[in-house]
């Protein structure tokens, strides 16, 4: 049951993510509903699942990215990676507002370890695109959007399970 | 966690060794296709978001006063959407086959899919590709003949589109004006864009056509891309810059035309 909905939320939630950012559309880029998943699924399941996850809905964004084929995937995982490491090592606190920096966290990590692989890429002659100002702008469009679902997230999850009940702070 | 990681790094390296030699395109294709259905019910879902919620107060207020009327109200609107949904497309198609009558070219209708999952480019898929005669470079038009891009990748069965105002986008234009100026209309990090390489002595005004010039071999002289709204011009420098203003608007396209000349 548990592995069907992990698969599932892998497949839908990219070609969510697709409409809403519509044909070109403003929320292309300010809304990353898979990564918002993601810092849920390092909350908490296994780690094997949040990297299966990552992974697929990654390769299932590259299929509809115009950018060289593998990049979201291999941000997602990158992501996936050091978020994993940090909330293992870190952010050991179930409270919402480490919640809210772990939001922050994975979001600038996301987005560097984004920045990073299109440099690579652009360096390595395989991509004409390298991020423009408009590209910082919609980070911070990502940041809003992100901490926001993540607070209704927070709130959704506290109704009918108590992972995410504080665990020292009250 | 070792183990985990290896796996996932292993699965992306694989999935990008075969999509570059070609090994993964029928499962690519099959994934577009296969979830282009359902997008577009969630597009439609989506778009009419704003409508639904309209929708959902009125009928809040009829459940208070009349069940069955709320009922009859609920089924008036959706078909009230779709035949406005439908009109829309009426009138759509309707335009560009007026186009393609008046016009010698060969066309290639495609409905889109989808925009892009990345936040860099400006970009459309097409459920049109090889198997229906597209190739890369092949302008792509909606409307009543108005360009809006260039297909940028080819699969079997479905397309990327470049949109003109993605910051790579490039295609040789002329203004329509006296002196027929030639120049490149220039995407501008998915905004808007721009037409550049003008030189100085140039006569441009506000309102002036801007078409293609038929320079790029895949590309048909004359087609529509955009008018005039400024211009910025530097005396030190050789070439001026066109502000350009779309005839219509990018987002929320549905129906597009490939043009094979």
């Amino acid at each position: 049951m548990k592995n069907k909905f992990y698969i599932a939320l892998a497949v839908v939630l990219p070609v969510f993510q697709l409409v809403i950012g519509g044909t070109a559309g403003f929320f292309n880029g300010r809304i990353n509903l898979v990564l918002v998943v993601l810092i849920i699924l390092v909350n908490l399941a296994d780690f094997y699942w949040v990297v299966l996850f990552a992974t697929a809905s990654g390769l299932l964004l590259d299929v509809y990215s115009g950018l060289p084929f593998g990049l979201l995937a291999g941000s997602l995982f990158l992501t996936a990676l050091a978020l994993s490491l940090l909330f293992n090592n870190l952010f050991s606190n179930f409270s919402f507002h480490s919640l809210l920096l772990f939001g922050l966290i994975a979001v600038l990590s996301y987005n560097l370890f984004f920045t990073g692989l299109v440099v690579l890429a652009y360096s390595l002659g395989f991509s004409d695109y390298l991020p423009h100002w408009d590209y910082f702008y919609k980070v911070l469009w990502q940041i809003a959007t992100t901490e926001l679902l993540m607070i209704g997230a927070y709130y959704f999850i506290n109704s009918w399970s108590k992972k995410f009940k504080p665990a020292f702070i009250t | 966690m070792i183990k985990s990681s290896v796996i996932g790094l292993t699965a992306i390296f694989l999935a990008v060794f075969f999509h570059y030699i070609g090994w993964l395109r029928p499962i690519e294709s099959l994934v577009v296709i296969a979830f282009s259905p359902v997008q577009q019910l969630a597009g439609s879902i989506y778009g009419g978001g704003a409508g639904i919620y309209d929708f959902w107060l009125k009928k809040r207020d009829l459940v208070k006063e009349n069940r069955s009327l709320q009922a009859e109200l609920a089924a008036a609107a959706i078909d009230a959407s779709k035949f406005k949904a439908l009109e829309e497309e009426n009138a759509l198609l309707k335009k560009e086959i007026n186009f393609i009558d008046e016009n010698n070219f060969k066309f290639v209708a495609a409905k889109i899919i989808s925009g892009v999952s990345d936040p860099l480019s400006q970009s459309v898929i097409i459920n049109r590709g090889r198997r229906d005669g597209l190739e890369k470079g092949l302008a792509v038009i909606a409307d009543s003949g108005i360009m809006i891009g260039k297909i940028s990748e080819v699969e079997d069965d479905f397309s990327k589109v470049v949109l003109l105002s993605d910051n790579k986008s490039r295609v040789a234009a002329t203004i329509q004006n006296l002196d027929h100026t030639v120049g490149l209309v220039e995407g501008q990090y998915g905004l808007s864009f721009s037409m550049t390489n003008i030189p100085q002595n140039q006569e441009i005004k506000d309102g002036d056509l801007v078409v293609t010039s038929g320079l790029e071999g895949k590309i048909p002289k004359n087609l529509l891309i955009a008018k005039v709204a400024g211009v910025r011009s530097v005396e030190s420098e050789i070439f001026k810059t066109a502000i350009l203003k779309p005839i219509i608007l990018l987002d929320g396209l549905s129906y597009v035309l490939a043009v094979i000349p």
